[in-house]
């Protein structure tokens, strides 16, 4: 077994296959949001939100355009500050801290568009997202102290773990911008995982990909949630959301309207009335 | 030939003074985004503050040193005010001005408006094909390299070094990726700093330095860094290279006083070949 970090273990199953499991070993409380509020402007993009994520969850976020659902995202990843209401994730009141202290207690975002850091290769964009791993500084680096081949060696090894799970590996060598964008997308989600994340939110990470990228996008989130990672999943395609989901959250106006299991959502009436419509709800049964 | 020899040489040390000027840009600019227009006074401060140390008895390289440390500091102090708030890259680039110009009046107020020099380490001058160079120039060079290979490397290998990239790259994904970017921005400007402090330090022997001399050599740092799209270390030395040398012969076979229009006119080229060269929209 080969230990990685203070949050998580990871063993290869299979060396032939590149498979690596890691798992977190008690269930419970451990995303909660209070009467969370955040406006823009005149606009409530989210208007006093209340929820809770148990612990290797995978909960689907659906709603209509302008929901506020990204804005929830980054009321969770520190993009935004909350104007009202709080965050406790595992044990620790997040609403005020920076995103970095945030990627270090574990929450990591893959984003709705593609952001890649221009002029690297795959591997080395992987690697920035174990950034909250290190602690060696410029001097180190530079001097190529034993902290910082230590820790470098570290993030390599995530992120070539990260890039396995998601099967890109073998491109770990080429510029990040000369891949298409399905794979570009699987980065991010590989740079995601690099840093080991306790919460991964994923914007609709399934936006503009082919039909067997679709299925191999569902396998790889199948795969994390059997490994008990917590994950938020925000997507269009509801479909998508109920094959995977295990609980739905309905946001409509900056609000929940609804929660429950994908069969509760499916049926529930408010649920029908604001977003589904007629021909989505048909599609979904 | 001789002066030819000479010409030259002295300008591959002037230029290395230049190249470490502008890898300060670089380095700044890769990091924060922020043209720092405040780096000529890193140079000024390192020349200025190793010669009151000087004055007061402490040993070179001590002094030396003292100053590079003490240029690091103001480079921090500078970073604070000028990206440490929730600033607009614009008013960044303008407050550094601003900076520029403050620290001239501190220079004057504290150092004078006389021409400061002070001798290098001792050492005899050396003769390469009939010319007779100074020691300092062996020592620019010497320092120079060691701390180019140091920032190329740093920079261009390390992991530290592609996650301060990836601040000016995205500095969204990079902050949401777990990177504190205000605070690699700080240090982007601390090693400007402590560059600019290295540049004053070796080149305030070979060209005394008037308070004000931060503007010079701040344009030739600038065209510099230009040369490498503000982006590439390895390019801004080379771009160094070229000034240093280029100014040179133009204060040898033709006069001194044409040395800064002379720079003036490359970097205008340059800023024509730059706009052609990067699409409109950013330079990645």
């Amino acid at each position: 077994m080969n230990r990685v970090g203070e949050f998580y273990e990871f063993q290869r199953v299979d060396a032939s296959q590149n498979e690596v499991v890691y798992g977190v070993a008690n269930v419970g409380e451990f995303l909660e949001a209070r009467d969370l509020t955040r406006s823009f402007g005149g606009v409530q993009a989210v208007n006093s939100v209340s929820f809770s994520v148990a612990k290797g969850e995978l909960r689907g976020l659906i709603g209509p355009n302008g929901a506020g659902k990204s804005t929830l995202f980054h009321l969770i990843s520190g993009h935004y500050y909350p104007d009202r209401g709080s965050l406790v994730f595992d044990g620790h009141r997040i609403e005020n801290m920076s995103p970095a202290a945030r990627a270090k207690l574990g929450i990591s975002i893959t984003f709705q568009a593609v952001h890649l850091f221009d002029g690297m290769t795959v591997l080395e964009n992987v690697m920035v997202g174990g950034h909250s791993w290190t602690k060696h500084e410029w001097l180190e680096a530079s001097f190529r102290l034993p902290r910082c081949r230590r820790e470098e060696q570290g993030i390599r090894e995530k992120a070539m773990w990260a890039l396995a799970m998601v099967g890109i590996e073998r491109y770990k060598y080429h510029l990040a911008k000369s891949l298409p964008l399905g794979m570009q997308r699987a980065l991010q989600i590989a740079r995601a995982l690099c840093s080991m994340p306790k919460l991964l939110l994923l914007d609709e990470p399934a936006s503009g990909l082919r039909g067997d990228e679709r299925r191999e996008l569902l396998s790889l989130m199948e795969k994390l949630h059997e490994n008990a990672l917590t994950m938020i999943l925000i997507e269009h395609d509801v479909d998508f959301v109920t094959k995977i989901a295990s609980r739905i959250s309905v946001l409509d106006q900056g609000q929940v309207i609804a929660e429950g299991t994908p069969d509760e959502i499916r049926e529930d009436p408010m649920v029908i009335s604001a977003y589904l419509g007629t021909a989505i709800s048909h599609e979904v049964n | 030939m001789t002066a030819f020899v000479e010409y030259l040489l002295t300008g591959v040390s002037r230029g290395l003074v230049f190249s470490l000027l502008a890898m300060g840009f670089v380095l700044i600019y890769r990091v924060t985004r922020v043209v720092n227009f405040a780096q000529g006074a890193f140079a000024i401060f390192g020349g200025f503050i190793t010669y009151s140390l000087l004055k007061a008895g402490i040993p070179h390289g001590v002094s030396e040193l003292l100053a590079i440390l003490a240029a690091g500091l103001i480079g921090l102090i500078f970073g604070i005010i000028a990206i440490g708030g929730d600033i607009p890259l614009l008013a960044s680039l303008v407050i550094t001005i601003g900076l520029s110009i403050f620290s001239e009046a501190i220079g004057m107020l504290i150092w004078g408006t006389t021409p400061i020099t002070y001798s290098g380490l001792a050492g005899h001058d050396f003769v390469i094909f009939g010319a007779f160079i100074q020691r300092q120039y062996l020592i620019v060079v010497i320092a120079s390299l060691v701390v180019f290979v140091a920032v190329l490397y740093g920079f261009g290998r390390t992991y530290f070094g592609k996650a301060m990239s990836a601040c000016a790259s995205n500095p969204y994904a990079a902050r949401l990726s777990g990177i504190n970017v205000k605070r690699m921005g700080l240090i982007a400007f601390t090693l400007g700093g402590a560059l600019g402090g290295l540049a004053g330090v070796l080149i305030t022997p070979l060209s005394p330095l008037t308070y004000n001399a931060d503007i010079s050599l701040g344009i030739t740092g600038f065209a510099a860094a230009i040369v490498g799209g503000l982006t590439s270390p390895g390019l801004a030395v080379l771009g160094g290279l070229v000034f240093g040398i280029a100014e040179q012969f133009v204060a040898g076979y033709w006069s001194p006083s044409n040395e800064t229009a002379v720079a003036l006119a490359l970097l205008i080229v340059l800023l024509l070949w730059q706009a052609k060269r990067v699409p409109a929209g950013g330079l990645e």
